[in-house]
């Protein structure tokens, strides 16, 4: 049962520190297992026994070696009387944060009456107070008595200020698993795939645009190195190899599921970046002109934002798509935001690189807060549940868009079929996902710098049922999954795939005369197996299997690329045929017929593989 | 004997380059800087890393928190709010740490240059 208290008393906790400590203290005296103190007569105060913790910081209380700490500032009052504004987190487990650093954590003695912890969630409140609400004429009148000094301050501000900005409960996938006691047995393919994923991670994450020479030789992540040795790439967890790979190829792999977990849901695209040949230039530092950006921007805040969860019956033009994009939001509007202290804060930085990325994520995020003003008529602080459904849209367009790539690196067309759902490109980077009845979302690629958001979504409409987002989002991580183009599109599809399956089969069986070619530094592993089987496997590119058939069931994620690439290769074995047909026809004496065979293989074996 | 005598070389901030007050600021929280000499060894992040959660610490207390680049999180401040130290950390690992105007600590640089890079080349 939280305890109830007025606005003007909520007000007093939150610029009064003896009001504050008095306040935890008097409510702690209601927890079972804190020490009644009375203040008559005795020496010592309730609020003496109390300890606040901010992260690892004692900010009051009494130190390990002695002394007492007195922190507590303005700043520090108003965070944790708005923390203890919040209830418990429901179905939240402790345990889980037993060995983390809590964002907030008040003591009375060894007796714990708060935690907060770094990702929002509350574990502990046993002095849970709210305040009561206000009727809208003591708002306004309160409104008025500070127009003074306040003048300059949204309106929702005043609203929002004691509603601590947080969504809740965010999914998100546990960050330290437990190691599960039963698990299915792993098969080879299903291991073989997770090595090659995890090389191409490697891959990327060193050098991502795919220069000549990476930025590093090692780095870190998660808790893993990775490690690049002229030709080798080594993942490793700090005290053992997890990956082994060498020009490309894996040399030894003991992938975990931990470490699956932890490395497997790194970002990478559906196909690395096409190497850059040439010398990039040089990264331009440009101090001002992010200066006069955000200053221009901060002055321009007119246009709004699209409503991320809006409903299409207004739907954005395409032509208005650009003029979306420079919206950012006025310094009014997030005055006391800590977004604003951040942005302040960043500006001190020395000129860098890193400083131009923090401010162009600052200014993404600046963005994001924008909306909350700009549809503040049919949001107000509902901004804060919205945003649980931006989170969604957003990796819902991820999904979709990466379900288009993966079509449009096979046949290349502007429209695909998943289930019952179409996706379709208009124009560079416009995305709309329809079903049978109409459009369901409209999204846009962005550009954007800095750790911002890439998608930008547009509309959604409220016919997107769950059973369609999640059937996308399956779609999306099923990579056997492929989105389907036109019918006959997919016709000269199958039949062009059915040409590469040809001609590598021709090529291990009457030219290498192996079952497998894996030329060092080449592009192309090539296998046939047991059966049917034929796998390529493209090394490069960070793909992995491109194409294989198994059983009589056949996957293929072969491009343009590959297929030019296996049509030059058919076009040589041709010509090496007709030349050893030339040259077998051309010899008369049976007694030259070994040493032409051993020509004849000699010049068949250097059909060479790019 | 105070904490502070007992510190190695290797974790005295005054070896850092750091500024008086920089070095004043972390010597006022051993826990804190006794795990930034730690991380002061951790090799740069990947430059291809794009992390899925991003959060901003001032004075080791969470303020601004992103999940797949949109906030889910934003702590209320007093305008005034001055915070002795900020730090950003990727998916619950740390990524660049400042006081004020000096970064103790930054893994940030990779990502940096890539992103600018690919800014350049679009």
């Amino acid at each position: 049962m939280p305890f109830t208290i007025s606005p003007t008393e909520a007000q007093a906790i939150q610029e009064d520190e003896v009001q504050l400590l008095n306040a935890i203290a008097q409510l702690a005296q209601r927890v079972p297992g804190v020490f009644r103190t009375n203040s008559n007569g005795s020496e010592q105060q309730p609020t003496d026994s109390l300890r606040i913790k901010m992260g690892r910081r004692l900010v009051y209380g009494q130190l390990a070696d002695g002394p007492f700490r007195h922190e507590l500032d303005v700043n520090s009052l108003k965070v944790i009387a708005d923390a203890l504004q919040r209830p418990v987190t429901p179905g939240v487990n402790p345990e889980q944060y037993l060995r983390k650093v809590p964002a907030i954590e008040i003591f009375h003695g060894s007796v714990l009456l708060f935690r907060e912890e770094r990702d929002g969630t509350v574990t502990t409140n046993e002095i849970y107070f709210e305040v009561k609400r206000e009727t809208r004429q003591q708002t306004e009148n309160n409104q008025q008595a500070e127009q003074p000094t306040s003048s300059t301050e949204p309106a929702v501000e005043s609203v929002a200020q004691s509603e601590p900005i947080d969504v809740e409960p965010i999914v998100e996938p546990p960050v330290e698993l437990e190691s599960p006691t039963v698990q299915p047995e792993v098969d080879d393919s299903v291991a073989i795939a997770r090595a090659n994923q995890l090389l191409t991670t490697a891959q990327y994450l060193l050098n991502p645009l795919r220069q000549g020479e990476a930025i590093y030789d090692e780095v870190s992540v998660q808790g893993y190195q990775i490690k690049k040795r002229d030709a080798d790439i080594i993942i490793s967890d700090g005290e053992s190899d997890v990956l082994h790979a060498r020009n490309g190829e894996i040399i030894s792999s003991q992938i975990t599921d931990l470490d699956w977990t932890m490395l497997g849901q790194i970002q990478v695209p559906e196909r690395l970046p096409q190497p850059v040949l040439n010398d990039l230039p040089k990264p331009v530092i440009n101090e001002t002109a992010q200066v006069e950006s955000t200053d221009s921007q901060q002055t321009d805040g007119s246009t709004a934002e699209p409503d991320l969860a809006a409903h299409p019956t207004n739907p954005i033009e395409d032509t208005t798509i650009e003029e979306t994009e420079r919206v950012i939001t006025t310094e009014t509007t997030e005055g006391h935001s800590a977004l604003s202290v951040l942005e302040r804060e960043t500006q001190d930085l020395p000129v860098s690189l890193t400083k131009q990325l923090l401010q162009a994520t600052i200014q993404d995020w600046k963005q994001q807060v924008g909306q909350r003003l700009s549809n503040r008529l049919q949001q107000g602080v509902n901004w804060l549940s919205n945003q649980q459904t931006v989170l969604q849209n957003q990796r819902l367009a991820y999904a979709v868009h990466q379900l288009f790539q993966r079509g449009y690196e096979r046949t290349g067309e502007q429209s695909y079929h998943v289930r019952d759902c179409t996706i379709k490109r208009r124009g560079q980077n416009l995305y709309v996902l329809k079903d049978a009845v109409g459009e369901l979302m409209k999204f846009k690629a962005s550009k954007v710098m800095g750790f911002g958001r890439r998608m930008t979504v547009i509309s959604v409409s409220d016919r997107l049922t769950h059973r369609q987002r999640q059937s996308l989002l399956d779609n999306q991580l099923d990579s056997s999954a492929m989105p389907q183009g036109s019918l006959d599109m997919e016709a000269a599809y199958a039949n062009k795939t059915q040409k590469v399956e040809k001609t590598v089969r021709q090529f291990l069986t009457n030219f290498a005369h192996a079952h497998t070619w894996n030329r060092e530094n080449g592009r192309f592993k090539l296998e046939i197996g047991e059966g049917d089987t034929l796998r390529v496997t493209d090394k490069q590119d960070g793909r992995g299997v491109v194409f294989e058939r198994k059983n009589g069931e056949v996957s293929s994620k072969l491009g343009g690329q590959d297929f030019a690439h296996f049509e030059r290769l058919f076009a040589k074995m041709q010509k090496m045929t007709a030349r050893q047909n030339q040259t077998s026809s051309s010899q008369s004496q049976p007694t030259d017929k070994s040493e032409v065979t051993k020509n004849g293989f000699k010049k068949t074996s250097a059909v060479e593989m790019d | 004997m105070s904490t502070r005598t007992l510190r190695s070389k290797a974790i005295d901030p005054a070896r850092w380059g750091l500024s008086v007050k920089a070095i004043k600021a972390l010597n006022n929280e051993p826990t804190i800087l006794q795990s930034l000499a730690a991380d002061r060894n951790l090799p740069p992040l990947p430059p291809g890393y794009v992390p899925k959660v991003i959060e901003v610490l001032f004075d080791d207390v969470p303020y601004i928190r992103t999940v797949d680049g949109v906030i889910t999180r934003l702590r209320e401040c007093h305008k005034d709010y001055k915070p002795s130290f900020i730090e950003y950390r990727f998916d619950d690992e740390i990524a660049l740490f400042q006081i004020s105007g000096e970064i103790v600590i930054n893994r940030l640089e990779g990502i940096a240059q890539v992103q600018a890079l690919q800014n350049l080349l679009n």
